[in-house]
């Protein structure tokens, strides 16, 4: 691992509290034709996540951030390296799990309270009682208004705020978030992530993020782990030495452009070589579409 | 909405009623609406009348029940069976777009000149709807949404149930709606052309004996019988997105 800035041996991470372990992860995606080796989207990720951190995971885009939630959620089962979540090795979903997706992921026959309620109605929790923590949970992410709402009446922010909302109400001990905020503005994307932190500091949450913002990642984080350019490797894990108690003011501060500096001067070094990869991976498909 | 709609076929009703009692529309060809829908309301109590809906309206139900059920499971099959559906679904698409009727004749010599024969070439028709717009919906489906289902670790029978089919209904049931319209017009069509059975007989001989009353009257009863299945269609809908 090629660490530039500072290791995470600093962190006195023992066994036992230690809520989920990646021990050398590699994923490789097989070829859909079966004549080239396929995609390697990570390779040798190590990383121990303690109860009640918060890890952010940033890296150039399509360099395996994805595949990283896929595997630790459960969902890819196909992979080199071991997984645990509180010392069982995963094999499935695991149920003290929440993930958020990407993808808009609402579900488009539902309206907005029934799809807060999924979960919990799923587990089969009485109609009263799921209700009420949906509402309470919307309103947390400020969509009290729009509960008779169907999805397809809402902006692509709303839906995903639904859908955090959605996975929060379950109180998963371990969170996964994908890009969640990807497609919000600036300002609801701040509000939200200090809403997060918020929530997670209150339910003591072990959270793994996945954001291509720097701000972001390093005001909600314990620790930044910086993916290189495919195939996915460690590049760098930035400690986060900012007060427990932090909201966005922090921005302002040279603690915290002294913190983004470092963590983008490893990002662009990587962002440049994917950029890099992708006009390379266009000349090829290029030359091919020509000599087809 | 139901207001508004019952309105604005009232007033085109009444336009039409008073065009043919002062005559600008040609009263021996399209007769006054008051009196066909006074013939529509008859002809729940006549019991000729009320024997032929009952032959049209059977042939439809089952004709529709069986491509409806056989149409959903084959699609079912040819999805989950992704060798099955690779083989199958391009021919199934290419007879959904052949005129499948004018094999009338053999249906004619296998069931004979009834009911039956009608029925099964409605069924025919309607099953292959309904297995392409199965298969297609089931598909279809956006693996973010499963992915959802199974990262709370559902059972298969819940992803499915709660998932799989409510994702899937509305490209399921605009198959089925489809299917629909080719049992009435197959069954009608039939009756029609055979002179056998219901309300499409009632048609053709109204028309060749210029009773133009019991005609719009037999038209109008085999509006009411396709308006009641949409609706029944859109029930089950909202069943399966519940
Ligand atoms: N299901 C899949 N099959 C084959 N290749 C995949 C699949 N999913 C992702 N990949 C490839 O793996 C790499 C990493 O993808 P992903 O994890 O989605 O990246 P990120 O989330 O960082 O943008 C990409 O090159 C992508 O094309
Ligand atoms: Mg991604």
């Amino acid at each position: 691992m090629a660490t530039t800035t500072d290791a995470p041996a600093g962190r006195a991470v023992s066994g036992e509290d230690n809520l989920f372990t990646i021990e050398d992860l590699s994923v490789t995606y097989p070829s859909t034709d079966g004549a080239s080796r396929g995609v390697t989207a990570l390779e040798h990720i190590n990383l121990n996540v303690g109860k009640g951190e918060f890890v952010s995971v940033v890296g150039p885009s399509g360099c395996g951030k994805s595949t990283l939630l896929s595997t630790v959620s459960g969902l890819l089962t196909g992979f080199d390296g071991r997984i645990t979540v509180r010392g069982d090795t995963i094999t499935g979903p695991h149920p003290n799990v929440g993930v958020v997706f990407q993808e808009e992921s609402t579900f488009p026959w539902r309206n907005v309270l029934k799809n807060v309620e999924f979960g919990l109605e799923m587990r089969g929790l009485g109609k009263e009682e799921r209700r009420k923590r949906a509402l309470d949970m919307l309103s947390l992410v400020g969509l009290e208004d729009f509960v008779r709402s169907y999805p397809h009446h809402l902006s692509g922010g709303m839906k995903q705020r639904v859908a955090i909302a959605r996975t929060l109400v379950m109180e998963p001990s371990i969170l996964l978030l994908d890009e969640p905020f990807g497609a919000l503005d600036e300002q609801t994307r701040i509000i939200l992530g200090e809403e997060l932190l918020r929530i997670q500091r209150a339910l003591d949450q072990t959270v793994l993020l996945i954001t291509h913002n720097i701000q972001e990642a390093i005001l909600l984080s314990n620790r930044v782990v910086v993916l290189s350019a495919r195939p996915g490797r460690m590049k760098a894990v930035v400690n986060i030495d900012l007060p427990a108690e932090r909201d966005s003011t922090l921005l302002a501060t040279d603690e915290f452009a002294v913190l983004v500096g470092k963590v983008w001067s490893v990002l662009r070094e990587e962002s440049l070589k994917a950029f890099a990869q992708e006009q390379k991976q266009d000349q090829t498909n290029h030359e091919e579409t020509a000599h087809a | 909405m139901w207001i508004v709609r019952i309105v604005m076929i009232a007033i085109f009703l009444a336009l039409v009623e008073v065009a043919v009692r002062t005559e600008i529309l040609n009263p021996f060809f399209v007769p006054e609406p008051s009196s066909v829908l006074a013939g529509m309301a008859s002809s729940v109590t006549d019991g000729d009348f009320l024997g032929m809906v009952a032959i049209t309206l059977g042939a439809v139900l089952l004709a529709f029940a069986i491509a409806g059920i056989a149409g959903v499971l084959l699609g079912f099959v040819l999805w989950r069976i992704r060798p099955l559906g690779d083989a199958y679904e391009p021919l199934v698409a290419a007879l959904f777009s052949s005129p499948i009727v004018l094999l009338y004749p053999i249906f004619l010599v296998i069931f004979g000149r009834n009911s039956a024969a009608i029925i099964a070439l409605a069924a025919l028709f309607a099953v292959l709807p309904t297995i392409l717009f199965t298969k297609q919906a089931l598909s279809a489906v956006n693996r973010t949404l499963l992915n959802v289902g199974r990262s709370l670790s559902m059972s298969s029978w819940n992803l499915f149930r709660h998932i799989m089919l409510p994702a899937a209904a509305p490209t399921i049931f605009t198959g089925l709606r489809i299917a629909l319209t080719y049992v009435l017009i197959v069954v009608v069509a039939m009756e029609y052309i055979l002179q056998i059975g219901g309300l499409g007989r009632l048609v053709a001989e109204s028309a060749l004996l210029f009773r133009a009353t019991d005609l719009y009257v037999s038209v109008g009863l085999i509006v009411v019988i396709s308006a009641a299945f949409i609706w029944l269609i859109n029930q089950l809908e909202r069943l399966a997105q519940r």
